[in-house]
C-alpha cells in the first residue's frame, strides 16, 4: 500500500508538489487567524459545488413547476431538505466569511503593493458571490422570492442612463415573470459558477505568488523589538489548522440545517399587492436600510438615485483604496484607512442590524 | 517511514472513514435509518384515464412536516459531530507530528 502511494506519487509529480508547499512559509503574529478564511471559503465553495448539482437533478426551472419541485425536494426526495438546507446554510456562512475576509483585509491593509490586484479579484469574488446568494434566494419562485425580485431589480433600474437596460435584462421583461426565473437561473447555475471559480483561481495564484501579507503595525512592532517575524510552513501546518477550521465548519452548516431547515413560503399571487415591509436577503439588508433612510428627495435628485449613487461611489472607493492610501503602499501605519475601514463595518453591521429588524 | 511522511496521513484518512461508515451503518440499523428507503422501479408506461387526478399536490404544511427535528435527526447530527471531535483529535495527532518532524529538520532533509 505505501509502496503504491509512492509509485503513484512519483508519476503525478507529488512530491515536488509537496516540496513547494513545504518552502512556502506563513508568517505566525496576532492576525495569523485571518489567513484561515481563504481556505474555509474555498471548503464551503466546495460544499455549494456538491450540494448544488443535487439540487439540480431534481429542481424545474419554470415558472409553473419551480415552485411545486422546491416542495417536492423537501418532501420526496430522500434527504432533499438536507441537501437544501446544507446548501442555503452554507451560502450563507459562506457570504458571512467572504465579509469577514474583505474587512478584515481592509483593516490590517492587506491591500498594499504588489497585492492591488489581488485585492481587485477579492473585490469582484465578493460582488460574484452577494449576486450568487441573490440569484439562488429567488429560484424556490415563492412569494417572498417574487417580491425579492421586485424590489431587487428595481434597484439596478435607480441607476442614471443604464438602469433602464439593467432592469429589463435582469428581469427578461419590462416585469418579474417567467423569464425572470429563466435568467436568474441561467446566473446561478452558470454564468457566476464559473465566473467565481476562474476569479478564484487567479486570486488563488496571486496570493501564493505574493505570499501572505504581514500588517505594518506588526511589522513595525517587531522591528522595534529587533525581532524577526516567525514563519511555519504552509505544509503542514496551514493545512492541518485549515482541515480543522474545515470539520468545524461542516458540523456548524449540518447542524444549522438540521435545526433549521430552509423554509417555503406561499405560491406566488401575481395579484396580490406586496405586503408592507418587503425585505431583502440580510446581505443586502445594509443596501436596504441606507436608501430607507435617504429622503423622497436630496438636491432635486430622485432619493433612490442619489443612494445609488452615493453607494456606488463609495464601493468604488473602496475598490480603489490600494491606489490612494500611500502611506500604506510606504509601509507606513496609515490610521485614517484604518478609521475608513472600522467605520465600514459599523456601518454595514449596524444598518443590516436595524434593517433586520 | 515513506519519503513525505504519507503513511500518517493515510493513517488518518482510513481510519477516519473507517469510523464514518461504522457509525453511519450502526446508526442507520439500530434506527431503522437504512431500510427507509425501498428500491423501486420505475413505470414505464402510464395510463392514464378519465379517474387520474394528476400529480399530488404537495401542501405546504407536508413542507413543513419534512422541516421538523425529528429525534432521529438529532442522533444523526450527535453522531456527526462525534466524528468531527475525533478527525480533529486525530488531525492535531498527525500536526504534532509533523511539526516535530519539522523542527528535527527531516522536511529540509527531504527537500535537498
Amino acid at each position: 500500500m505505501i509502496n503504491v502511494i509512492d509509485e503513484i506519487s512519483q508519476r503525478i509529480g507529488l512530491g515536488s508538489i509537496l516540496s513547494l508547499a513545504r518552502k512556502k512559509m506563513v508568517p505566525q503574529h496576532r492576525h495569523t487567524i485571518w489567513y484561515y478564511m481563504g481556505g474555509m471559503l474555498l471548503f464551503l465553495l466546495l460544499i455549494q459545488l456538491v450540494t448544488g448539482p443535487l439540487l439540480l437533478f431534481f429542481y424545474k426551472p419554470s415558472a409553473d413547476a419551480a415552485y411545486q419541485s422546491v416542495k417536492e425536494i423537501m418532501v420526496n426526495v430522500p434527504y432533499g431538505w438536507l441537501i437544501r438546507s446544507v446548501h442555503h446554510w452554507s451560502s450563507n456562512i459562506m457570504i458571512v466569511v467572504v465579509f469577514v475576509h474583505f474587512f478584515s483585509t481592509l483593516i490590517v491593509k492587506a491591500y498594499r503593493k504588489p497585492r492591488e490586484i489581488t485585492w481587485l479579484t477579492g473585490m469582484l469574488m465578493l460582488l460574484l458571490v452577494l449576486f450568487l446568494g441573490y440569484s439562488g434566494y429567488v429560484l424556490p419562485f415563492d412569494e417572498r422570492a417574487f417580491f425579492a425580485l421586485n424590489v431587487g431589480t428595481e434597484i439596478p433600474g435607480a441607476i442614471p442612463v443604464v438602469g433602464e437596460y439593467a432592469m429589463e435584462f435582469l428581469r427578461g421583461g419590462a416585469t418579474v415573470g417567467a423569464h425572470t426565473l429563466n435568467r436568474f437561473f441561467a446566473m446561478h447555475v452558470g454564468i457566476l459558477p464559473l465566473a467565481l471559480l476562474i476569479v478564484i483561481g487567479v486570486h488563488v495564484l496571486l496570493v501564493q505568488l505574493h505570499g501572505m501579507s504581514v500588517p505594518v503595525s506588526v511589522e513595525k512592532e517587531m522591528e522595534k523589538k529587533k525581532k524577526k517575524i516567525p514563519y511555519k510552513p504552509m505544509f503542514p501546518h496551514l493545512l492541518w489548522h485549515d482541515v480543522v477550521n474545515c470539520l468545524i465548519l461542516l458540523g456548524v452548516v449540518v447542524t444549522l440545517a438540521v435545526l433549521m431547515p430552509s423554509g417555503l413560503d406561499p405560491d406566488i399571487d401575481f395579484l396580490k399587492p406586496a405586503p408592507d415591509g418587503v425585505k431583502p436577503d440580510w446581505f443586502f439588508l445594509w443596501v436596504y436600510q441606507i436608501l430607507k433612510w435617504i429622503p423622497t428627495y436630496v438636491m432635486g435628485i430622485e432619493g433612490e438615485i442619489f443612494g445609488i449613487v452615493v453607494l456606488s461611489m463609495a464601493a468604488g472607493f473602496i475598490a480603489f483604496v490600494p491606489f490612494v492610501d500611500w502611506k500604506s503602499q510606504k509601509n507606513e501605519l496609515s490610521p485614517i484607512f484604518t478609521f475608513i475601514g472600522v467605520i465600514s463595518l459599523i456601518v454595514f453591521v449596524v444598518c443590516t442590524v436595524i434593517g433586520y429588524l | 517511514m515513506s519519503r513525505f511522511n504519507i503513511p500518517g496521513f493515510i493513517k488518518l484518512f482510513s481510519v477516519t472513514f473507517l469510523f464514518l461508515m461504522v457509525s453511519f451503518i450502526t446508526i442507520g440499523t439500530l434506527t431503522g435509518f437504512c431500510t427507509e428507503q425501498e428500491i423501486s422501479t420505475l413505470e414505464a408506461v402510464e395510463v392514464k384515464d378519465d379517474t387520474d387526478e394528476g400529480p399530488v399536490e404537495i401542501t405546504l404544511s407536508e413542507v413543513n412536516n419534512a422541516r421538523e427535528v425529528s429525534r432521529i435527526r438529532v442522533y444523526g447530527l450527535i453522531a456527526l459531530w462525534a466524528i468531527i471531535v475525533l478527525c480533529v483529535y486525530l488531525v492535531n495527532l498527525q500536526r504534532k507530528d509533523d511539526e516535530r518532524l519539522y523542527q528535527d529538520g527531516y522536511y529540509s532533509k527531504d527537500d535537498e
